[in-house]
């Protein structure tokens, strides 16, 4: 990167972050500091939500998903808009009457204070790994691309993040995801367009989307029932309205967004902002993945994208086998232009015969390709058993690096922090909130000043933001990133939700039974996952959901009912 | 241009679920949750055409 990306880089980082400090600051009541001020409309809200679930990950990943697999992933987002439905019309109305800081305080109000913390416990596992991640995910990548070193990369991004989240609470990280979400827009149209205009000069944006299209990467809709494929419309529309279900509406990190607004409308309509858009959003980020394939049918792409990886092993021993299987991808990729320039010859000409045994040629072309990246990938394991082969995550930063100019570098990168960014600040702050409101206050120091609050608030912010670190540096096992984050909700959120759907619409179940039922559901779930390898993980959404429901009301004639300890009617 | 302090966040806060959602043309919120739903299903005509559109 060149000084002006460096200097368009961290002037947008640090920027954004003083701004929301200095915007935010003196925050002097736990209510303040955990909710905001609640001044904020729904514009702001729509994309605090929006900035909170789209990570680094989401920038990183997916244009790789979208470049080897096409627009299927997007299925995933299917039960998102249902789930925001549900959410805006049975769960805020709750909270706000209850003026709740936390989702879990609700499960306290409606239960006990063993199935709260039970919530609360759950959450604060799953967010706080899942927060180590949300750090590692770009920081490895920047860091093998750039030579960076991944340690210091992890501390910069990380205490970044704790910086303006402890100084400013939860209205310094609203505030800032409206920023870091305009440069996050702002980056992936800039990249759209420059990489529309890269390709070649007889290739029109309809080409390219027919060149997509003979590949089968637009078929972004499957039908199957088959539950071992991984996205389908009913996985998507049923395990993934689960997971919004649970995501959105008892995971703080959201939960805290949605709740900062000043009124229901202002919350109602910033997640309804997030129903209409979050599927088109992502469905864009999908395209430019498959057109960044389509992209590298023109230019010269690597046979593996992590090319610092690929240029250490071709020192090592063994080198000559890598540069060898280089050579040939290169050969074919040659051949593959030709057959690709033919077809297109074919089907302008008009004849239905040609164009089939051009694309015939050009399919053939294209297997032969991937079986040498395969090959490419079996010879790296070969040599390094331990090297992560998944090389998808690095095709967006291959792409901006060698393809974007001077400055416009500077502001992709500035994007992905922004990314990950926005969301390690949503999660620590929940992370740090619920601590205190769930765990610190309610149990260890109940008639605590608000001062004190705060001050503890912005301590244990500061500690999830310590353990995230932490995590981060040790979270090189994993090889998927953003399927690491999903697999890992979707293991707990299942049962969250059963314990808040329990609380909504079961009103005869009781704490006892619901939290037995809750405890015996997450064990079967966690030896399920760990049993069976063939079932999609979006569907432990569903299963940890259907047992705890189901538990709970088995169990409830035999444990009897423990009545709530208030008079408020907290049930939908 | 999504506003970001749009003038209603002046008011005192409110809780109430009768709020009407004051969206152009959607003066329910069963209203806005049917167009949001129909948007989707728009969304998914638009995915499932897209390579017939290309092919």
């Amino acid at each position: 990167m060149s000084a002006l990306d460096y200097f368009v880089l961290v002037a947008t980082m640090v920027g954004i972050a003083a701004y929301g400090m200095w915007k935010t600051r003196g925050q002097t009541t736990l209510q303040n500091y955990v909710r905001g001020d609640r001044k904020v409309g729904w514009g702001t809200i729509g994309l605090a939500v929006m900035a909170t679930q789209a990570s680094a990950i989401t920038f990183l990943s997916i244009p790789g998903q979208g470049f080897e697999s096409g627009m299927g992933f997007v299925q995933n987002y299917f039960g998102l808009p249902f789930a925001l439905i549900v959410v805006a019309a049975v769960f805020l109305p709750l909270y706000r009457r209850l003026k709740v800081l936390t989702a879990y305080e609700y499960l306290g109000r409606r239960f006990d204070g063993k199935t709260r913390l039970l919530g609360a416990g759950l959450f604060l596992l799953q967010r706080g790994f899942a927060s180590g991640i949300t750090i590692y995910a770009p920081a490895i990548v920047l860091s093998t691309v750039f030579g960076w070193r991944l340690d210091v990369t992890i501390l910069a991004t990380g205490a970044l993040a704790i910086v303006y989240t402890v100084s400013g609470g939860n209205a310094a990280v609203s505030l800032t995801q409206k920023y870091q979400m305009m440069v996050i827009f702002a980056g992936m149209a800039t990249a759209f367009v420059i990489m529309l205009l890269r390709l070649p000069e007889s290739v029109s944006v309809g080409d390219a989307l027919e060149i997509a299209a003979g590949f089968d990467k637009l078929n972004a809709i499957n039908f199957s029932f088959d539950l071992n494929e991984r996205y389908t419309l009913w996985s998507g529309l049923f395990a993934g309205f689960f997971l919004s279900l649970s995501y959105f509406g008892t995971d703080q990190s959201q939960v805290g967004r949605y709740l900062s607004g000043p009124s229901l409308r202002e919350s109602r309509l910033g997640l309804m902002f997030n129903a209409v858009f979050k599927i088109p959003m992502q469905a864009f980020i999908l395209l430019l993945g498959v057109l960044l394939f389509v992209f590298y049918q023109f230019a010269p792409a690597p046979v593996f994208f992590d090319r610092a990886t690929w240029r250490q092993h071709l020192e090592r021993e063994g080198g000559d086998s890598l540069r060898a299987i280089e050579n040939r991808y290169t050969e074919l990729s040659g051949e593959k232009r030709v057959a690709l320039e033919a077809w297109l010859k074919a089907r302008d000409e008009g004849s239905a015969e040609a164009v089939a045994s051009t694309h015939a040629a050009l399919r053939n072309a294209h297997v032969r390709s991937e079986a040498v990246r395969a090959e490419a990938k079996a010879a790296l394991v070969a040599v390094d058993p331990g090297v992560k082969t998944k090389d998808s995550d690095y095709v967006f930063i291959t792409f901006i690096l060698e393809q974007l100019p001077v400055g416009v570098i500077g502001l992709l990168i500035a994007v992905i922090f922004a990314a990950a960014l926005s969301s390690v600040a949503s999660e620590l702050s929940a992370l740090g909130s619920t601590t205190v409101v769930d765990f610190y206050r309610h149990l260890a120091r109940p008639g605590t000043s608000e001062a004190h609050a705060v001050f503890a608030s912005k301590a244990f912010t500061a500690l999830w933001g310590c353990v995230a670190i932490s995590f981060a540096l040790f979270a090189n096992v994993v090889e998927n990133l953003i399927e690491a984050v999903n697999i890992l909700g979707s293991l707990f959120y299942g049962v969250v939700l059963g314990l808040f759907l329990v609380a909504f619409f079961l009103r005869r179940v009781g704490g006892h039974a619901v939290f037995t039922g809750a405890l015996i559901s997450q064990v079967a779930v966690l030896a399920t996952f760990f049993s069976f390898d063939r079932i999609g993980y979006l569907w432990y959404n569903l299963i940890g959901c259907a047992l705890c429901v189901v538990t709970s009301l088995l169990l409830q004639p035999l444990l009897g009912r423990r009545p709530p300890s208030h008079s408020t009617p907290v049930s939908a | 241009m999504i506003p970001s302090v749009p003038p209603q966040s002046n008011r005192p806060e409110s809780d109430s679920n009768e709020e009407v959602p004051d969206v152009p043309g959607l003066r329910t919120w069963p209203g806005v949750y049917l167009a949001v739903i129909g948007s989707f299903i728009v969304m998914v005509i638009l995915l499932k055409l897209l390579p017939r559109f290309f092919a």
